[in-house]
């Protein structure tokens, strides 16, 4: 099955085909992720990979391995469902405009037997053709009826066969479902135990932790302990985009969007490989174990602030 | 009360108007395209939290532009390309859309029945919604320019070997690459789904 329609690097257009169907490591889909949103070129790619592969599904044309990820992967989604179902439409639809029309059939009138069998002159033909035209008749009757009955039963095998190809997905989804339910609950106890670890740990004194700006990596927030009733939680914040005089933190929640904390005007800070700006979180603020995200914005001069980077953190209090 | 209640919704329109046409132009970042890049961006944002098997992927969307949208009352954005910056946004988004269904260990009735019906009333009732959706799906093609419309029926034509040198041929005969002709019948294709789903929803 080629998909690659277009002239594009096939080895290129394999892996975004495999990413379309969730069969590439996490961390390779999200660097994937990233460019469908911000590289236009990507983002283009990928539409077209995409109409190509659901037109190749729908003209029986992906087969193996391909088709069954199609089908236990792409079709679990009620969205891509109906880019599936308009696909059909599509195809139907211009397979009906693109049509010839076509010329009437020729009718050839059965040939007149011999005059020899005839009784009288003139009763002959009529009685002839009387004779011939029912069972005529009754053959196209009966081609027309096991016409019939043939198209209903390919139209009952189709539509058979997409209900078991449904049903098939639907246990695939199923078992999905029960497998990142039981991964759930792992992760709940192992989370659990963790938690009880490091409550029970000794206090760790207090250090700057040195935070970078969110861009990619589902499982990438650094996890912080917060001892209640202590201090301030010290966090560097490195900085990617410098050229400002001085900056202000933003302590967010980003369930609710409410703003917890600001800084005061901070400057920044370069050691030896890299710059950033230090902030002391008072320990009070953070009670919940959640996420937490830190908008850093920069200021020169007396121009408007402008934000420079958001920071996401979870915290563990202790 | 009704007075200032309209007042007050007044207001508000007038702020998220406001509001949209703010982040119109932060998107555009110094062209004016007519909000293409805004549909663009949603179209991609969309796409993300679908592949992410979200099932709210078009309230994810919205929720990502609403909050660019608040950041852009109170201060400029540094992080470029804009997209980057929604993607950054949309990441926090997907976090706490995962942690929430985490919490509740939601079980999507939607998503895990997907009903069989062999009844002969049932087919029926199919056949009607298929043809209703083949006629919306006709009069949509209608509305294309023609141009567009024959671009369509020559681009999704014949079947794989034929239908590569067919597109093939017709890139060269518009003088563009099988990229670009690809691109421009996927926003046709798009346009197409759009007015099928508008046509479906009013019969």
């Amino acid at each position: 099955m080629d998909i690659s329609l277009s002239g594009q690097s096939v080895a290129g257009d394999r892996r975004l085909i495999r990413y379309l169907l969730g069969a590439l490591p996490d961390e390779e889909a999200e660097r994937l992720d990233e460019q469908s949103i911000v590289d236009e070129g990507m983002a283009a790619r990928l539409r077209i990979l995409e109409d190509d592969l659901v037109d190749a599904y729908v003209s029986g044309a992906l087969s193996g391995e391909t088709l069954e990820r199609f089908e236990s992967y792409y079709l679990a989604s009620p969205r891509r469902r109906e880019k599936v179902a308009f696909a059909k439409r599509l195809l139907a639809a211009v397979d009906r405009a693109s049509a010839s029309p076509t010329p009437p059939a020729r009718v050839v009138a059965p040939a007149a037997a011999p005059a020899a069998r005839a009784s009288t002159p003139r009763e002959t033909p009529r009685v002839r053709r009387a004779w011939f035209a029912w069972p005529v008749a009754a053959a196209a009757l009966l081609a027309l009826t096991c016409g019939t009955l043939f198209f209903e039963d390919a139209q009952l095998r189709r539509g058979l066969g997409e209900a078991q190809r449904l049903g098939a997905a639907a246990n695939e989804r199923a078992r999905l479902l029960t497998q990142q339910l039981d991964a759930r609950q792992a992760e709940n106890a192992a989370m659990t135990q963790q938690l009880a670890r490091i409550r029970t740990a000794e206090p760790v004194a207090a250090i700057a932790l040195v935070l970078q700006p969110q861009t990619r990596g589902a499982d990438a927030v650094p996890l912080i302990a917060v001892r209640t009733g202590g201090g301030d939680v010290s966090l560097d914040l490195q900085i990617e985009t410098g050229g400002f005089d001085r900056y202000q933190a933003s302590l967010k929640d980003p369930a609710t969007a409410r703003i917890l904390w600001r800084s005061q005007m901070l400057g920044p800070r370069a050691t030896a490989r890299l710059s950033v700006v230090r902030v002391a979180i008072p320990a009070n603020l953070l009670k919940k174990p959640q996420h937490y995200s830190l908008d850093l914005f920069g200021r020169r001069g007396a121009d408007a602030p402008a934000i420079v980077g958001s920071y996401a953190f979870q915290v563990v209090p202790q | 009360m009704d007075v200032v209640t309209r007042e007050v919704e007044r207001e508000e329109a007038e702020n998220t108007e406001t509001a949209f046409t703010r982040l119109l132009d932060w998107l555009d970042d110094g062209t004016d395209s007519g909000g293409e890049t805004y549909l663009e961006m949603r179209r991609r944002l969309v796409a993300y939290f679908d592949r992410r098997n979200r099932p709210a992927a078009d309230a994810l969307a919205d929720e990502t532009f609403d909050r660019i949208s608040r950041t852009l009352e109170t201060s400029s954005i540094a992080v470029t390309p804009p997209a980057r910056y929604c993607y950054v946004i949309a990441r926090f988004v997907l976090l706490e859309d995962v942690r929430r269904e985490r919490r509740s260990v939601p079980f999507d009735e939607a998503r895990s029945t997907i009903p069989i019906e062999f009844t002969a009333g049932a087919r029926e009732a199919d056949a009607v919604a298929r043809d209703r959706r083949l006629e919306c799906l006709d009069r949509c093609l209608v509305k294309l320019k023609p141009e567009q419309r024959e671009l369509v029926i020559e681009y999704y034509r014949d079947a794989k070997r034929q239908r590569i040198d067919r597109r093939r041929e017709m890139a060269s005969r518009m003088g563009i690459s099988m990229n670009a002709l690809g691109i421009r019948l996927c926003r046709i294709r798009g346009s197409l789904e759009a007015c099928m789903g508008a046509c479906s929803r009013r019969r």
